[in-house]
Formats: C-alpha cells, sequence, structure tokens
C-alpha cells in the first residue's frame, strides 16, 4: 500500500480537529475529501503531510509509520502538496518555481509540465506573485507534477477560478494519474469536479468520516447531497 | 584636480566597506526579517580577531576571521535568534542588541578598552589620476567588489541560493520540496555575519581598533538597506553607494557633524516619503512598457 492513515486524529495545538480518519491509497488510485466548509478537510490534509499536529493514529508510507510533523520525510518519500492558497514562491518566477521542483524531485518526471500548462512557458520570467490566481493554480500543480511525485495531495483545486483554467487542470490530473499512475488526494467544494475526477470519496462531518466508498457508490445514494450541502 | 581624485578614491574606498556590511546586514534584515543592531559589533569582533592574529601571515589571519564569522553566527543563530523568529521584530531586535553589548563588553574585558592597532600588509602606493593612494585600499575594494559578484551570482543563479530564497519566500512550501529552512537559515545568518566579521577585518589596518568602532557604520549600512526596494540584494549595495556619495558631498561643504546630521535627516526624510525604498533594478525600456 502506499499511503494509508489509520484512526489519524489532528489539529493545532491543544485545538482538536479531525478524529479517527482512516484510509488507504495505492499507486494510481484517487480519492476526493468531500464535505462542508469548516469540517476539517484541510487540517486532515495539512496533517496527513506533517504541516499540522497529528495526536492520535499513524500515517504510513509503503507500509512504513511516518513521523507527525515531519512534511521533509514525505517530500522525500514522493509525497506533495498543493495548499489552498497555492502556496507558489511569490518573490520566485515561474521558471524558478520549476526549477526548484526538479532540483527537489523524488523521481524525475514523465510530463512535460509546460507542455500541460503551455501558458506557464510563455509567463517563464514572471514573478510567480505576479500572476493571477488560474495561473498560480496551475503552477502550483505544475510544479507538485514537476517533483516526479507519486502522491499529489490538493486542497481547493477550482476555488475561485473560471471554468476554463478548472478544465486545464482537471485535464492535467486525469493525464498525470492515468499515465502516469499518480495517487492523488484531492480536496474540492465542487463535489461534482472532486469526483469526476476521483474513484474513490470520503465525507466528513466535524472532524470526522461520516460516509466513505466509490464515487458510483455514494454518488447514487439518496442522502448523499444532503451531507454536502453548505 | 588632485583634491577631486582623493575624494573620488576615498569615496569609493568608504562605499566598499559599507556595501559589504550593507549587504550582509540586507541579507539578514530583508530576508529573514531579523534587525541585527549587533551587526556594528560583528564588524568590531573581525577588526580584533585581526588584531589578536597579528603574528600570522595577513591571508591567514584573514581566512581565519571569516571562519570565527561563520561559526559565531551558526552559534548566535541556533543559540540565539532561533528562539526569537516567530517573537516578532521587538524580539529579534532586543536580542541582537543583548548579543551586541555581551560582545563589546567581552571584547574589553579581554583587550581593554585601549585603541589598538595592526600594520597594512602592503605599504606601497598605487598613483591614480595623480594622487598617491595605499596600495592596500584599492586592493580591499577590488576584492570586496568580487566578493559581492560572486555573492550576488550564488544567490540569484545557484542552485543554493535558489532554495535560500525560496525558504525565505514561504518556509512550508520550502519544507514540502524536502528544503531545511531551519539549515538555510542557520547558513544564511552564519554567512551574514562572517560577510560583517570580514568587513570588519578588513578595515582594521586602516583604523584606530576599540570596542565600539562598529557604531559610525551601523547607521548609515541600515539607511542602505532600508532606502533599498525590499527583498533586493543588489539593492543594500547601491544603497551604501548612494548613501555615502551623498556623505562625501556634503562633507565637502560642511563639517563632519553637520554632514552627518544632514545626511541622516535626509535619509529619515527620504524613508517617511518613499517607505517602499528605490527599486534599483534596471529594466529594459521594452519591458517597462509591456
Amino acid at each position: 500500500m502506499l499511503f494509508s492513515a489509520h484512526n489519524v486524529g489532528g489539529g493545532y495545538g491543544a485545538i482538536h480537529i479531525v478524529k479517527d480518519v482512516s484510509f488507504d491509497l495505492d499507486t494510481g488510485e484517487t480519492l476526493a475529501v468531500l464535505g462542508r466548509n469548516g469540517m476539517g478537510k484541510t487540517t486532515l490534509l495539512r496533517t496527513l503531510v506533517g504541516l499540522a499536529d497529528r495526536f492520535a493514529g499513524e500515517v504510513r508510507v509503503d507500509e512504513r509509520p511516518q513521523p507527525p510533523r515531519n512534511p521533509r520525510a514525505f517530500a522525500r518519500l514522493g509525497i506533495t502538496y498543493v495548499p489552498d492558497d497555492r502556496g507558489v514562491f511569490a518573490r520566485l518566477t515561474v521558471a524558478e518555481n520549476i526549477r526548484l521542483a526538479r532540483l527537489s524531485a523524488y523521481a524525475k518526471s514523465e510530463l512535460d509540465v509546460y507542455q500541460l500548462f503551455p501558458a506557464l512557458e510563455e509567463l517563464a520570467d514572471q514573478p510567480a506573485g505576479t500572476l493571477s490566481g488560474g495561473q498560480q493554480q496551475q503552477l502550483a500543480i505544475a510544479r507538485a507534477l514537476a517533483t516526479g511525485p507519486r502522491l499529489l495531495i490538493v486542497d481547493e483545486l477550482s476555488q475561485g477560478l473560471q471554468p476554463s483554467i478548472v478544465q486545464d487542470l482537471t485535464q492535467a490530473l486525469l493525464t498525470a494519474t492515468h499515465e502516469s499512475g499518480l495517487a492523488l488526494i484531492l480536496v474540492d467544494q465542487n463535489p461534482e469536479l472532486a469526483m469526476r475526477i476521483c474513484q474513490r470519496v470520503i465525507v466528513m462531518q466535524r472532524g470526522e468520516v461520516v460516509a466513505a466508498g466509490t464515487t458510483t457508490e455514494l454518488g447514487a445514494g439518496a442522502n448523499f447531497l444532503d451531507l454536502l450541502v453548505v | 584636480m588632485s583634491g577631486s581624485v582623493q575624494i573620488l578614491l576615498d569615496f569609493i574606498w568608504v562605499s566598499a566597506g559599507l556595501a559589504l556590511v550593507a549587504f550582509s546586514l540586507g541579507l539578514i534584515l530583508g530576508e529573514l526579517k531579523i534587525v541585527n543592531i549587533a551587526q556594528g559589533d560583528l564588524m568590531m569582533v573581525g577588526a580584533y580577531s585581526m588584531y589578536a592574529l597579528r603574528g600570522l601571515p595577513f591571508l591567514v589571519a584573514l581566512l581565519v576571521t571569516f571562519v570565527i564569522g561563520l561559526l559565531l553566527g551558526f552559534v548566535l543563530e541556533r543559540g540565539v535568534l532561533r528562539w526569537v523568529y516567530d517573537k516578532g521584530f521587538m524580539a529579534t531586535l532586543l536580542a541582537t542588541w543583548g548579543v551586541g553589548i555581551v560582545l563589546e563588553q567581552g571584547v574589553a574585558t579581554i583587550f581593554t578598552v585601549s585603541q589598538k592597532g595592526i600594520d597594512q600588509p602592503l605599504k606601497g602606493f598605487v598613483t591614480v589620476g595623480g594622487v598617491a593612494y595605499p596600495e592596500y585600499r584599492i586592493v580591499v575594494v577590488l576584492g570586496i567588489v568580487v566578493l559581492l559578484a560572486i555573492l550576488l551570482f550564488l544567490v540569484y543563479r545557484s542552485s543554493l541560493g535558489l532554495r535560500l530564497r525560496a525558504s525565505i519566500d514561504n518556509v512550508e512550501m520550502a519544507s514540502m520540496l524536502g528544503i531545511s529552512p531551519q539549515r538555510v537559515f542557520a547558513m544564511v545568518f552564519s554567512l551574514a555575519t562572517a560577510l560583517a566579521v570580514l568587513a570588519g577585518a578588513l578595515i582594521a589596518p586602516t583604523i584606530a581598533i576599540n570596542p565600539t568602532l562598529g557604531l559610525s557604520f551601523l547607521a548609515p549600512a541600515f539607511f542602505a538597506v532600508l532606502i533599498s526596494k525590499q527583498g533586493s540584494l543588489a539593492g543594500p549595495v547601491a544603497g551604501a553607494v548612494a548613501v555615502e556619495f551623498i556623505f562625501t558631498l556634503l562633507q565637502a561643504y560642511l563639517n563632519i557633524t553637520v554632514a552627518e546630521s544632514i545626511l541622516f535627516g535626509l535619509l529619515a526624510l527620504f524613508i517617511v516619503l518613499k517607505p517602499q525604498g528605490i527599486s534599483w533594478s534596471w529594466k529594459p525600456a521594452r519591458e517597462k512598457a509591456s
């Protein structure tokens, strides 16, 4: 198994937000994490990659337990994270952002990120902080893919972006997961989009998983939409 | 004519020293967001190190002093500053102030407060525009120019510099790319400290060495950084030249006390009017228009 969470609890200091979350993910598998605002999705992702405190449970990569609060350990194992604020290096140029990812790569990426996002090549010399929101998200995904990851974790892929950009990003993720066996965990406010990209879903409420299954199973359930109403 | 050449050469000499200190200060202030009040005292340590090592060949003493600077920076970063990074501007200011006092008093205790001096390793003169100028100063200016060019190249063109700038930009994401920001910060502070120590070591043969010698460099160096656009490392170097240029002009017509008062008054006014500083970077007209 590539990545697994066992009864993970997480949060920040004394504030416990995520409780008892478990799931497994193998190479090439994709998982959508859905739920209303404030239900702990972002905290879950940050706990999984060592950016928030893990106060319970275990996270395993290749069946080996990983230390909490150590994002570098996950990076070294080919786990890459794109936060909801995109996390581009604002003062570095687009090309430098990509070059840095290649320097820090887990494996040489089979994907040509400039081919996936041709607009980035034209913006190569521009500081990332001056890009539009959509361009920054393209750069964030491109940079993540340039690290040659085995698992990509994306928080809010489509938030605040115009439909054409969302379409490009969706296509890039589908290409990456289908062609290079990339595993994916995706949080998005748009359940339809997340379920189009991912094979499996977990739904969170108040920091806990209240529903889990394949996209087809859960999507067909009568009360599925009720769980996601904002 | 020879008077003007002398003024110009002195301007270049002082600008070079100030540029090295300002670069070091800019590295710490602009990149690590630490107001290093101890910068002048670090220069003083460099000068005293050269005094203590005066029995060694000059270049060997300079190298040992640089290494002492690196070690001192590492100890200060790991022992003091890493505990106050997240405590805000005032905490770092007070911490470095405290470090400065300890260094000053420590040196005064070991070497006493009486002035010391060391010989210039090069005693010859080079004639420039009819003026015989000390060979040592010319060599030091050239050395500083080469050193600053190497440092700017390292920061802006090397993989190491890229990792450094990324860590400064976004610590969390740098970690997610496998970079250790803590290691990078320790390295930057060590390097910046070593540069300040080196600046003190280089000027040591040309001044009277005493525990407060760095103070006269501190204010101009801070102004050189503050009038530059934040985040630029070439900025403090250009800022140092600009500050020294104004000071040289004022000194040509006024006594030093009045010149200093007017200089700092003008710089303070400039910072009030243009708090974001000057962007010294040159861009082709085509880029500006686009």
